[in-house]
């Protein structure tokens, strides 16, 4: 007989009481953000998976909504009990001037805009990419900004106004951020143009310049040097050896004394091609 | 001839005069930038509200009275301090802060906004420090984003027409805070 039936048994009640669970956390999470603010367990922690559901779900229980806003649109902005009056984000950054966003498209943007926007608690991180609390509370801004019609220009607007230019990822082209956006354009422009002007300056090692004239007189005095001879310009040993300068006789000691150990004689010289008393 | 005596007499290559005026502007430019930020707090941004309305709020207390609202405070100073049970910092200037709130009695409204925290502990830390002003809880951030909050503590000085008058980062001493809220008693 197989065992299979019986755990079947036991995980298709398990898994349906486990969907129920979490369609009744999603649930009560959309109540929650639809519901007064004021009136949820004040200080609970709401799970953030639950969060995430409940913003998906809430636009579609606002959208048919005009004008002003209403439950169901997110905690910002709801009358009497908001953290936020929707009249002081109107002052700060202006009506809406977007569209209302809501689905994959207002995920799409929140995620966009969020590359934007610097997590203040962070090093150098975007809120789209850090997990922090604060990035997590920066961003479901974003999202509920985005879903009231607030454009980019605004939202970034937005953050600016409370954190300065400091939040932005990106600092704006104007007044003294002109040397970040422009300075390292003109120090390459600078190393070139000095690079430029390096190549084309003459050698001052050469006294004919760098024209070639050096090469050119070196040549005409072996020409003529050889005509004067009748030498072969190939016979090169027939030319006059260079006086060996003067030896230290320190070094000469010690060059005799390595002569001696690698070739057994201390004037001797090492064999055409060899490498020494081994080779 | 000594090569030795060669390779001293030979002229040692200047710097260039070019280069050293190019390498000036690259560098002087920075180094008076260093030089004036060095030892600034990356983080004490200036904050931009001072001289604007303080961003309403209103935010239920932890110990469940009725929300309280900056609105309903118009008229008199508020001292809005953000803080949390974790923040080493914030258990010292507690301290100075529910001093602070007993020596300006009613003349101002001495407010916490408790950032990034559980109730429980905020519970337990109040009952352990005391608590003479509001603890409100701020769900989802909003009001420390609205504040432009980068850190705790930090404390926004408003006066009784609620516009942001200064602000100060880290914890206060008694004479920092002295010095804040004497000139939001001499009206706006």
């Amino acid at each position: 007989m197989k065992s299979r039936s019986l755990p079947h048994l036991i995980r298709a009640p398990l898994s349906l009481a486990a969907a129920l669970w979490i369609a009744s956390g999603s649930v009560g999470a959309i109540a929650q953000t639809t519901g007064e603010p004021n009136q949820h367990p004040v200080g609970a922690k709401v799970d953030e998976s639950a969060l995430i559901a409940a913003e998906a779900a809430a636009p579609s229980l606002g959208a048919g909504e005009q004008g002003g806003p209403g439950p169901g649109e997110g905690g910002l902005f709801v009358e009497g009990s908001s953290p936020l009056d929707r009249s002081y984000v109107v002052r700060v950054i202006g009506e809406p001037k977007g569209p209302r966003l809501v689905g994959e498209e207002l995920e799409r943007r929140t995620y966009e805009i969020g590359l934007l926007l610097r997590c203040t608690v962070c090093q150098g991180s975007a809120i789209s990419d850090s997990p922090s609390p604060t990035a997590i509370n920066m961003k479901n801004e974003v999202r509920d900004l985005l879903r009231q019609g607030f454009d980019q220009p605004q939202i970034l607007a937005w953050f600016e106004e409370s954190y300065g230019q400091f939040v932005l990822m990106e600092p704006k082209a104007e007044g003294l951020n002109l040397v970040v956006w422009f300075g390292p354009v003109l120090v390459l422009l600078a190393g070139l143009a000095f690079v430029f002007i390096q190549l084309r300056k003459p050698d001052p090692t050469d006294e004919l310049g760098d024209t070639g004239e050096g090469a050119l007189a070196g040549g005409r005095q072996l020409q003529e040097h050889l005509s004067a001879t009748g030498e072969e310009p190939t016979n090169l040993s027939r030319l006059p050896k260079a006086e060996p300068p003067p030896l230290d006789p320190e070094l000469d000691a010690y060059l005799r004394e390595v002569r001696e150990l690698a070739y057994g004689a201390d004037d001797a010289e090492p064999r055409p091609g060899g490498k020494g008393r081994n080779s | 001839m000594e090569p030795s005596i060669e390779l001293q007499s030979r002229k040692r290559p200047g710097v260039h005069k070019g280069v050293l005026i190019a390498g000036l502007v690259i560098v002087l430019p920075l180094l008076i930038l260093f030089a004036a930020s060095f030892g600034n707090d990356p983080h004490a941004v200036r904050s931009p509200l001072v001289g604007r309305e303080a961003p309403p709020f209103t935010l239920s207390p932890v110990d469940g009275s009725a929300p309280v609202s900056l609105a309903s405070l118009r008229g008199k100073p508020v001292v809005l301090n953000f803080w949390a049970t974790w923040c080493e910092p914030c258990k010292r200037e507690h301290g100075v802060l529910h001093q602070g709130a007993r020596a300006f009695g009613d003349q101002v409204q001495f407010i916490g906004v408790v950032y990034e925290d559980e109730k429980p502990k905020i519970e337990a830390f109040l009952e352990r420090y005391g608590s003479g002003y509001p603890a409100l809880l701020d769900d989802g951030g909003k009001t420390a984003i609205a504040y432009g909050i980068t850190g705790v503590p930090e404390t926004f000085f408003i006066d009784a027409s609620g516009k942001v008058v200064s602000k100060y980062n880290g914890p206060l001493d008694p004479q920092d805070l002295r010095a804040r809220v004497l000139p939001l008693l001499e009206g706006p």
